[in-house]
């Protein structure tokens, strides 16, 4: 499972689909041959399977794991505006594939989680701008290249089978306090409301607190009143967020039947994927069916059709659930198997339990527990239907025609189709007779992309010194993007849970719709010319017109060229040199704008029945021109040791300049942000690609793979005088791009400090400077990479696959929140006199007075008839200099970070360093000889692990990728992760 | 021959082509559902309606009511005795600016206009450009020195305006304000489609240009009084000019109150919620206010029951300002029950739940106390102060009473039938006015001014915190803690924050405001 360098005289799919020798590129271009890939298991999603395989991709999961989008970026491509893409181009057969960010919420992925890790032959990444330039307008993020699987005559019947299970197990949550359960210190409520050991008092006695905040009495296993009014003890509750969640698994079944013969072949395939989440009620099935066939129609016309459809079926993709899973926190002493039986209540019609016999006034138990947990978690994922099914379709069809000597004509066709049809049927809690309820929502979506291209080559040895290798060609995309939505509105049904419009109370109902179009055509050239088989200079060029950019100026030049000297062909060397390359390449690439982007545009509205047009807050630009990346590329490729040995290194200078930006503009402008092309962000990097077998004898083989890469994207320039700039996709603090600094660097306000750098304690507390920033780490890493290993003996291999990435940051309102509401482990100090606090009481003016003893006696002047036990005096000096004595609650302190406006503080925010062990694979391949007896070509046993171990992670309580989407750089999910164990059986007869 | 024939006409299907696909992405250029043709009108009505000019917004007043309340006084709440720190979430500076961005469209539009459409247009542009200082003088008001002169330019590439001088801008905006008045005095819309087009598009007015020019006039006395401290010869000169006008709000039919007219979202975009979701921690009745409208000696303030509802045991009770008096009544305090609280809240049938309410934007009384504090300035104007006083009262106690009959809705949850007040009879209400006029005209010194801050303090109250507020830190200079109604933990908010990404996006022109980029540097016309 290894980034190839090696075959020398491997031929290798370049861009626009055109085969090439990989010794005649001048550039980097990474290829994963799926084969290596196939004993991982079958990833819920594809791409899953690329952590860590080719030196400069990095791919970065979502909190909602395999089933959610996953993030793809080739060196670190960055963007100065949320609408341009930083995402690469997929094509997948020639055919560019409609891609698009996702979030966490209810998120279904995208249409690239639709592909089929069993029809992928291959995937080849074209990392630089020189190996994309015939994408032209589309490149400069760089393209992965998929390639299905072809048939070929096989022995046998030409049938393959994989089966694949796993269980997936929840894995790494956050690491709680065991030791004190919900509720208020004495010193926040009125005397009365708690006794003097902590405890609310209910009815006369001990009761539970009925709120989520853990800041309440010690769990001493006493038998208290429960919200429910029967006595239970009182003891912590370790795995009650454990419980929200349940096993899941994975399992995939693929046939293939595959054959052929002088004239063609062809690949049929059908895949069915089942996957239960981890959340209750999440589950998805995948039914896939994939075509690939080519025909010889005449002697010089090949004709070749790949074909897939699949269809996808998603049931109650979780949602982020921030209240109940971040913000709030949930009692330690939450029994949530007994919560679980209070969800539905079958004793009255099956309504939300909660709703009746007036329990939500009766029963007391603060609403994130209520309404948060028991509704919006396990009655909505148990009761409520939230379906999306996502119909895909992807045709490419090909037709390669011999001209005449050395001419070939290829005309290529095809689209890239999505349908989306979300349905939510949302049950009523109540009796209608009690208010109103239900919600019924219907949403359709069609996106497409349709690609036509044509070519016309030529090919020729001009003398025997020289070959020549030329084409021309041209290219036309559509594609069209349009969803309607209806909804009932929120005065809910007529009757009960029929879900129908005809059941809207109003109508009609709510309907919302969304369209968009773009056409693009371009043309384009390339001409290579070789010396003697180790020498050759290619020169490529695009042209694209686009109806993104104003009429008058839509017309681009992409340029492109690139030398590749294979000095061990053209030089005398030692022995141990297997192959040697030096290449140097430079291009000029593109990324398109967003649709709409420049145009000046008003929104209308009314106001009474009278019209009125608002401008918007966004000054579109002027003359939008394309954002454009120029890069420098050198490679070195080289083998030593007959070929036991690769090394290859490559360093690449890029800028991206006529970057499309948001700037940023006082509002006093009149704008919130002018948009523009301006800033210029240089990339130079490093890749580094080593791959070795230390061991090899006839029976034993270890094969190991080191990729690395390094990369800082650094603001070189904004415009007009702006040194800053705004980015996106944070919470509780800001990223920005600075002019001279690394891109994406996260900023908060810091603590406010004197001149002598000591923390200032106003009123007992620290608070920030809300008048400073303070940069605290940026979110892309600076070094990434993989360690990918196959140790094989006999028929049994081994495969390990390790990733890891360093230098960036993570905010994480999960570790911000867990120590504001009291849940977190660290939140038990000063709770009492055991973890230090000190001993205080509260007199009659309501201040907090320091006592010499935790046996003091009660003051006169007390307010409340016992003392305290939880003081802590914060270090630090009074704005005056002098040292602060004021005491507060230990509850003061930790509630500190429960901030309104999720603003983190900078002692909060962790670095996100991490090594790996991503997944081990352990394969029993049968021996030929008992297969052939059974009349099989080949049959395979795998025992997988995936998600198994954080060799090294600095982020507490949180995965490490658990982003709360594809484009954003926090988390504010608190999502579990999940490790999964399966086996697979690859049969081939 | 015939290849050339040939050649021909291939070049030419390849430039009709060529053709057909620029056509093809010009016609793909355009969002289909962007409107790309705006009128002078729509910007117009747009500039009208933006929420928070004369519509008070559920956000801004979500804020306001936590932040200011306790800073005037004008909301009772369970003050805990912690030391006030400062913030604001609101962000009125952006606000602002982001209200008068159709304005500025207008202003592009109108620039590209012939000379005849000019003129038909102007009505539009002097009666928006009025608009414009009603919201540059709020703005002034709560954040000092901001971009004035060269703001809104950003159309033009100018994206960093400076930061104008308060000083600077009360003189500018009150010589176009005057401008304007002029302009319309006499002023009659003419027979041009254009013009017979504003009554419509006037959703304030409705084509009333006297009407406009009393909004105008009042609002040239407002702003004339907040220069007592530092311009008083300019505050004179304008009120004197105003009085000599005879046109600006001095009874109920020329007050400036104006009603929504899209009622159906007022719930959710307007101050209706705010009251809802604020109404237990900021909505008590303040023992302060209270206190002044139930004098020992004196009548009560008929204004008690509109303003407020009674307690669970149907009587006015106040929230304690200071906390060891709300402490000592913490336990009787609840809220569970909207319909029986203790102590009592603001009036939910007048505020809450009244959708229809007039939004007053400059009503007589407050003219009426604005004239009497002039005469106690100037005594050479021909102004009775006690008259006017006593006017401003009756006309509080009128307009609230009308407020509180407008509502009919009784369903509401937690809708008591006391909150629907009756108005005493005249003799009563006389018998109070006189009092009060009474005890004003035996005031001496500053005591007089005192008084007229307490009608405002009850005549503003919660609903109008911007007016109250500048009152409170123009006056603090010569009455000091006479009008500070605030719990004694409360430090006074002299004004708010620029946002911090003024300092990134503008840090040029940033660096002449930052020494006051603070909550307690008093603005210039403080005095202070």
């Amino acid at each position: 499972m290894h980034e190839d360098v090696t075959g020398l005289n491997e031929v290798v799919v370049t861009g626009l689909n055109i085969p090439r020798a990989r010794k005649a590129l001048g550039y980097s271009q990474g290829t994963v041959k799926a084969e290596q890939l196939e004993n991982i298991g079958s990833p819920v999603n594809a791409f899953s399977a690329l952590y860590g395989q080719v030196a400069g991709l990095k791919i970065t999961g979502t909190a909602l794991g395999p089933a959610g989008g996953i993030s793809i970026n080739i060196r670190n491509a960055v963007a100065l505006y949320e609408g341009s893409t930083n995402r690469p181009l997929f094509v997948i057969d020639g055919i560019p594939m409609l891609d698009w960010q996702t979030d966490i919420n209810r998120s279904t992925g995208n249409g690239l989680n639709d592909l089929n890790m069993d029809d992928i032959a291959s995937f080849d990444v074209l990392k630089g701008a020189k190996a994309a330039v015939l994408y032209g307008s589309q490149g400069a993020n760089g393209v992965i290249l998929i390639t299905t699987k072809s048939g070929t005559k096989k022995r046998g019947f030409g049938v393959d089978v994989n089966l694949t299970h796993s269980q997936d197990r929840v894995w790494l949550m956050q690491k709680f306090q065991n030791e004190f359960g919900s509720g208020f210190p004495a010193a926040w409520v009125n005397p009365g409301v708690v006794d003097a050991e902590g405890f609310y008092q209910k009815n006369g006695v001990q009761a539970y607190y009925p709120t989520n905040y853990n800041f309440g009495p010690k769990m001493d296993g006493r038998q208290i009143l429960w919200y429910d009014s029967v006595m239970r003890p009182y003891v912590a509750q370790p795995d009650n967020i454990r419980n929200f969640y349940r096993n899941g698994y994975t399992s995939s079944a693929n046939v293939a039947l595959q054959g052929g013969g002088e004239n063609g072949g062809f690949r049929v395939s059908y895949t069915r994927k089942d996957y239960k989440g981890i959340f209750e009620g999440f589950k998805l099935h995948d039914n896939n069916f994939t075509f690939n066939g080519n025909i010889k129609i005449t002697s010089r016309v090949n004709f070749k059709l790949v074909s897939t459809y699949a269809n996808t079926f998603n049931h109650n993709s979780p949602p982020t659930n921030q209240d109940v899973f971040v913000t709030y926190g949930v009692p330690r002493q939450l029994s949530t198997e007994l919560l679980r039986t209070q969800v539905v209540d079958p004793a009255n019609d099956n309504y939300f339990w909660w709703a009746m016999e007036n329990r939500q006034t009766r029963y007391p138990t603060g609403g994130i527990v209520r309404d948060g947990l028991a509704g919006n978690y396990f009655w909505n994922q148990m009761q409520n239907d939230y379906d999306n099914t996502r119909n895909h379709f992807i045709n490419s069809a090909t037709i390669d025609v011999d001209i005449a000597k050395g001419f070939k004509f290829q005309l290529l066709g095809g689209f890239d189709w999505v349908t989306n049809k979300n349905e939510q049927k949302e049950k009523l809690r109540r009796p209608l007779s009690m208010g109103e309820g239900g919600r019924y929502y219907l949403y359709n979506s069609t996106d497409v992309y349709y690609n036509g291209q044509a070519i016309v080559s030529y090919e020729k040895q001009l003398s025997p010194n020289y070959s020549l290798n030329a084409f021309v060609g041209g290219v036309i995309q559509k594609r069209t993007s349009e969803w309607t939505s209806r909804n009932t509105r929120s005065d809910g049904f007529i009757t009960r849970d029929w879900f129908s419009f005809s059941n809207a109370k109003t109508t009609p109902v709510e309907s919302n719709g969304f369209r968009r179009y773009s056409l693009l055509y371009g043309a384009f050239g390339s001409v290579q010319i070789g010396f003697k088989e180790w020498l050759y200079l290619e020169l490529q060029g695009r042209n694209d017109w686009s109806s993104i950019l104003p009429p008058a100026n839509n017309s681009y030049f992409y340029p492109g060229a690139s030398v590749s000297w294979i000095f061990s062909e053209a030089l005398k060397m030692p022995d141990w040199v297997s192959f040697g390359k030096f290449r140097v390449s430079w291009a000029d690439v593109g990324r398109p704008g967003p649709e709409y982007f420049a145009n000046n545009v008003y929104d209308i509205g009314n106001y009474g029945g009278v019209i009125t047009y608002a401008p918007r807050g966004s000054r579109p630009p002027e003359d939008l021109k394309p954002e454009r990346k120029r890069e420098v590329e050198l490679g070195l490729e080289t083998k030593f040791l007959n070929s036991r040995l690769g090394l290859e290194v490559n360093y690449y200078n890029g800028n991206t300049y006529d970057q499309i930006m948001g700037l940023s503009v006082p509002p006093s402008s009149g704008f919130g942000d002018t948009k523009i092309n301006a800033g210029q962000i240089s990339h130079s990097g490093i890749e580094v690609f080593i791959n070795a077998t230390p061991f090899r004898t006839s029976n034993f083989n270890w094969n190991t793979v080191l990729n690395f890469h390094s990369d800082k994207p650094k603001v070189k320039k904004l415009a007009q005088g702006i040194t800053t700039q705004g980015l996106w996709g944070m919470s509780g603090a800001r990223v920005v791009a600075v002019e001279g600094q690394p891109w994406g660097q996260v900023v908060v306000r810091p603590y406010k400090v004197n001149e002598n750098g000591e923390r200032i304690v106003e009123g007992g507390y620290y608070s920030t400077d809300p008048t400073k920033e303070e940069v605290i780490g940026k979110v892309l890493p600076d070094i990434a990479g993989g360690f990918n290993n196959t140790v094989s003996y006999k028929g049994f291999s081994l495969d390990f696959n390790i990733d890891y990435q360093f230098g960036s940051t993570l905010v994480s309102q999960t570790n911000m929140y867990m120590v504001g509401n009291g849940s977190a482990a660290s939140t038990t100090a000063y709770r009492d006199e055991a973890h230090g606090g000190l001993p205080y009481y509260i007199n009659n003016s309501s201040t907090l007075v320091l006592l010499p003893s935790h046996t003091s006696a009660v003051p006169a002047d007390s307010k409340y008839p016992f003392i305290m036990h939880d003081g802590v005096i914060l270090p630090g000096v009074q704005p005056d200099g002098k040292p602060n004595e004021t005491i507060i609650t230990a509850a003061d302190k930790h509630s500190y970070y429960w901030q309104t406006f999720m603003d983190i503080q900078p002692d909060i925010v962790y670095k996100n360093d991490y090594i790996k062990l991503r997944n081990i694979v352990l394969t029993y391949e049968l021996p030929k000889k008992i297969t052939n007896r059974i009349h099989f070509d080949r049959l395979a046993v795998s025992l997988f692990a995936n998600n198994l171990w954080y060799i090294y992670k600095t982020m507490p309580n949180v995965d490490a990728e658990a982003l709360n989407g594809t484009n954003v750089f926090y988390e504010n999910n608190a999502f579990p992760t999940t490790r999964s164990y399966g086996a697979s059986i690859r049969a081939s007869f | 021959m015939k290849t050339k024939k040939i050649f021909s006409a291939f070049a030419g299907i390849l430039l009709l082509s060529a053709v057909s696909c620029q056509s093809k992405l010009e016609g793909l250029y355009l969002d289909p559902d962007g409107f790309t043709s705006p009128t002078i009108e729509g910007f117009y009505t747009n500039t009208q309606q933006q929420l928070g000019i004369f519509r008070y917004s559920y956000g801004e007043m979500f804020h306001d009511f936590n932040t200011l309340n306790p800073v005037l006084g004008s909301g009772g709440f369970q003050n805990d005795g912690a030391p006030s720190s400062f913030s604001w979430v609101h962000d009125p500076y952006s606000d602002a600016y982001s209200k008068l961005r159709s304005f500025a469209a207008m202003q592009q539009v109108y620039n590209g206009l012939s000379e005849q459409d000019k003129q038909d247009y102007e009505i539009f542009m002097w009666t928006a450009g009025a608009i414009k200082e009603y919201i540059f003088h709020q703005l002034t008001d709560i954040c000092g020195d901001v971009p004035y002169f060269n703001a809104m330019q950003g159309t033009d590439l100018n994206f960093f305006p400076p930061f104008d001088k308060q000083s600077d801008i009360y003189p500018a905006m009150l010589a176009n304000l005057k401008e304007i008045s002029t302009n319309l005095d006499g002023y009659t819309l003419n027979s041009s489609f254009i013009q017979q087009q504003f009554p419509r598009n006037d959703v304030y007015f409705n084509g009333n240009i006297t009407m406009w020019r009393v909004f105008i006039n009042s609002l040239r006395l407002r702003l004339a009084l907040r220069l007592t401290n530092v311009m008083p010869d300019l505050a004179k000169s304008t009120i004197q000019e105003v009085l000599a006008d005879g046109v600006y709000a001095k009874d109920r039919a020329t007050s400036i109150t104006l009603v929504d007219r899209r009622q159906d979202q007022a719930m959710e975009l307007l101050i209706f919620r705010s009251l809802s979701e604020r109404l237990t921690a900021r909505l008590f009745v303040p023992a302060n206010m209270l206190n002044l409208m139930r004098k020992p000696g004196f009548a009560d303030d008929p204004r008690i029951p509109v303003l407020f509802q009674p307690d669970k045991d149907g009587n006015y009770t106040a929230m304690p300002t200071e906390a060891p008096d709300v402490a000592a009544i913490a336990a009787q305090i609840t809220t569970t029950d909207l319909a029986a609280t203790f102590p009592s809240m603001y009036n939910r049938t007048t505020f809450e739940r009244n959708f229809g309410m007039p939004y007053q934007i400059i009503t007589s009384s407050e003219i009426h106390l604005l004239k009497a504090e002039a005469k106690l300035r100037w005594a050479d104007l021909v102004i009775v102060a006690a008259d006017e006083y006593r006017a401003a009262i009756k006309e509080s106690i009128d307009i609230y009473y009308e407020i509180n009959a407008l509502n009919t809705n009784t369903t509401y949850n937690g809708y008591i039938p006391a909150s629907k007040a009756v108005k005493p009879p005249d003799a009563d209400i006389n018998t109070f006015l006189d009092q009060k006029t009474a005890e004003f005209n035996a005031a001496i010194g500053n005591e007089k001014i005192g008084l007229i801050y307490d009608q405002r303090y009850i005549h503003y109250n919660m609903l109008k915190p911007y007016e109250l507020w500048a009152d409170t830190r123009r006056l603090m200079k010569e009455l000091g803690a006479r009008v500070r109604k605030s719990p004694s933990n409360i430090r006074m908010m002299e004004r708010t924050v620029y946002p911090t990404s003024e300092e990134l996006n503008n840090p040029t022109n940033f660096q002449a405001v930052k020494a006051a980029n603070n909550y307690t540097t008093p603005v210039w016309w403080t005095g202070r």
